[in-house]
């Protein structure tokens, strides 16, 4: 092993040219194996958020057979199944605003504040998103506050069965609204408040793990919380579903290719590297090296191979990294204001297109 | 006893129509301290000869006996030190490492039997001082000139002091000079060290330094020539005439 070390060391200083290109091409062909396929998942799983959120659907919606309310543990039972990623409890309500009002009719969302942004993507425009705890608190859309002339710290004017309430504006959203019938988001107490339906919710929203088997994942909640329940779940939204499908195909693609391109590129270096020793290869046979000195000069070693591999594995951290980047971020930008809001700090958050 | 011995020796390339018999039946003996030159058109067999008895390609056909033991029937691992140990080969394109220098070159096929690195210089310094390299033993490759090279490469084929060197076409990338100097190495080695050499050469210059010339054709050793003294130029153009090698 000894003259294997030693002459493969003489020709890694000897042909530094050489050297540097193999290094090169191997560290290459490494990351773009370990760093594309690091990265995928996470462009895959920001690709599907952002299609949910431009057509404004989640994995799976439970709602009551009888279109009635039911108990808030639906949610904990939808949340324990498998596959299921997180599970988020809200009470939507339509609320006919008060007369006079340019906004005759309004949806009224209550929403658990902690899992409902991991369900949707609330685009704020100006404020902020509602917090655990929120109460005569309210977001709106930023067209509906234009309608009703109103901005963040306004008084919003709501019917409760309680008689009208005088709601707090904290957050405007960008995509928060639709023409027919405006959402009003506020807290699922403040909601069940005002509606009257006690500890009761009416829907339940889920997002799956990725890669999940919908179809299972689907009929595995059907098992969980009986047949009183209406599961609508993706598999019915045909044309999402395929649009899914073929982002998934794609990105599987992607990364076959990633793999074979890496690949392809290591062995046609090594390849290389044998061809143009040859006649070395040749000459030592015939003075008396057996397989193992010439196979030992291009695996010398196993110490050059560990350093490529870890190169390549500082790749994957950084696309495990960007992974979390680009689908935490949203989560930390609330943790952010969470903590800005207890130390009253300014804190203004700008819509960005992920989150 | 004989160092080789070659019994019916036949090597085919290919099958079929496209089949190419690149050896027929070839015999030969060559002994202890013997120099032995091959000559014959380009095709006729000698490489193919050479690297049969070198235990680098394995014959069709036919038996090769390196001090008796038939190497058909030694393994890889055995055959790989019969060559290490016993045999030394030269080559026409000198074939020496690139990234080693002259001493090290030399001292490979001791290195690569698990002799010390020391060890193996030593022995390399003492035969490239006698191939007449003393002043370039740390010069690679590339800062010598065609004909040190190939001193070079006759060091690294005595080094393991063999009993059978080997050498194809060892001048045929050499001036007339060098080609002179090579030649008398190989003679010096027959003739003062005692080592068997079959060498196979186009030029009759070169091959006349040998006590023995065999002319080959399309596969078959047609001539068996002992030079013993005689004019080798006018001996071998007339056995070349004979064989219609001219």
């Amino acid at each position: 092993m000894k003259v294997s070390a030693t002459l493969a060391w003489r020709y890694l200083i000897g042909r530094p040219g050489r050297t540097v290109l193999t290094t090169l091409a191997i560290t290459l062909g490494v990351a773009l194996i370990f760093g594309l396929n690091g990265i995928l998942p996470g462009m895959a799983d920001v690709f599907t958020k952002t299609l949910f959120a431009a057509a404004g659907q989640v994995d799976l919606t439970v709602s009551s057979m009888s279109g009635g309310t039911f108990d808030l543990g639906v949610a904990n039972e939808v949340a324990s199944v498998p596959g299921v990623a997180v599970a988020s409890p809200s009470m939507r309500r339509s609320v006919a605003m008060p007369n006079g009002s340019p906004v005759s009719v309004a949806t009224l969302v209550g929403i658990d504040a902690r899992t409902s942004p991991k369900v949707h993507t609330y685009n704020v425009s100006e404020g902020r998103m509602l917090n655990e705890g929120d109460a005569g608190e309210v977001v709106i859309g930023s067209d509906t506050a234009q309608s009703l002339g109103l901005h963040v710290g306004s008084a919003m004017r709501i019917p409760t069965v309680a008689g009208t309430e005088s709601f707090n504006v904290v957050g405007l959203l960008a995509n928060g609204s639709t023409p027919s019938a405006p959402e009003v988001y506020v807290t699922i107490p403040d909601a069940q408040r005002m509606t009257g339906a006690g500890n009761t919710i009416n829907t339940v929203e889920a997002r799956f793990d990725p890669g999940a088997d919908r179809t299972v994942v689907e009929a595995a909640v059907r098992r969980e919380i009986g047949s009183d329940y209406l599961v609508g779940g993706l598999s019915n939204q045909s044309s999402l579903l395929a649009s899914l499908q073929a982002a998934n195909y794609m990105f599987t693609f992607f990364g076959l290719f990633a793999l074979i391109m890496g690949g392809f590129i290591i062995l046609n270096t090594f390849r290389t590297l044998v061809a143009e020793r040859r006649h070395d290869i040749g000459m030592l046979r015939a003075i008396g090296a057996d397989r193992n000195v010439i196979l030992g000069i291009f695996l010398f070693g196993t110490s050059r191979v560990g350093e490529f591999l870890e190169k390549g594995f500082t790749f994957v951290s950084v696309g495990n990294d960007l992974h979390h980047v680009l689908t935490q971020t949203g989560a930390y930008v609330n943790d952010m204001e969470n903590i800005a809001k207890e130390k009253g700090k300014v804190w203004k958050r700008r819509p960005t297109a992920l989150f | 006893m004989s160092i080789v011995e070659v019994r019916g020796l036949t090597k085919v390339y290919g099958s079929g129509d496209t089949s190419v018999t690149a050896l027929d039946h070839v015999d030969l003996t060559v002994e202890e301290g013997e120099f032995v030159a091959i000559m014959g058109p380009s095709g006729c067999g000698k490489s193919t000869l050479l690297n049969l008895v070198g235990g680098l390609d394995k014959p069709t056909d036919g038996q090769v006996l390196i001090n008796g033991t038939d190497i058909a029937t030694m393994s890889d691992k055995d055959v790989t030190q019969l060559r290490r140990r016993h045999l030394g080969f030269v080559f026409q394109f000198f074939n020496l490492i690139p990234v080693l220098n002259a001493a090290e070159n030399a001292g490979l096929p001791l290195t690569l039997d698990g002799v010390s690195a020391a060890e193996a210089r030593k022995h390399a310094e003492e035969w490239l001082d006698k191939v007449g390299l003393g002043d370039r033993m740390f010069n690679r490759p590339d800062q010598l000139s065609g004909g040190q090279q190939q001193r070079v490469a006759v060091a690294r084929a005595l080094v393991t002091d063999p009993d059978l060197i080997l050498a194809d076409e060892p001048t045929g990338n050499l001036d007339t000079r060098s080609s002179e100097e090579i030649s008398g190495l190989l003679k010096q080695a027959s003739e003062e060290w005692n080592r068997a050499i079959v060498m196979v050469t186009h030029d009759l210059h070169v091959a006349s330094h040998a006590q023995r010339i065999l002319l080959m054709a399309d596969g078959r050793i047609v001539d068996d020539i002992r030079l013993d003294g005689q004019d080798a130029s006018a001996t071998v153009q007339a056995a070349m005439a004979k064989a219609g090698l001219l």
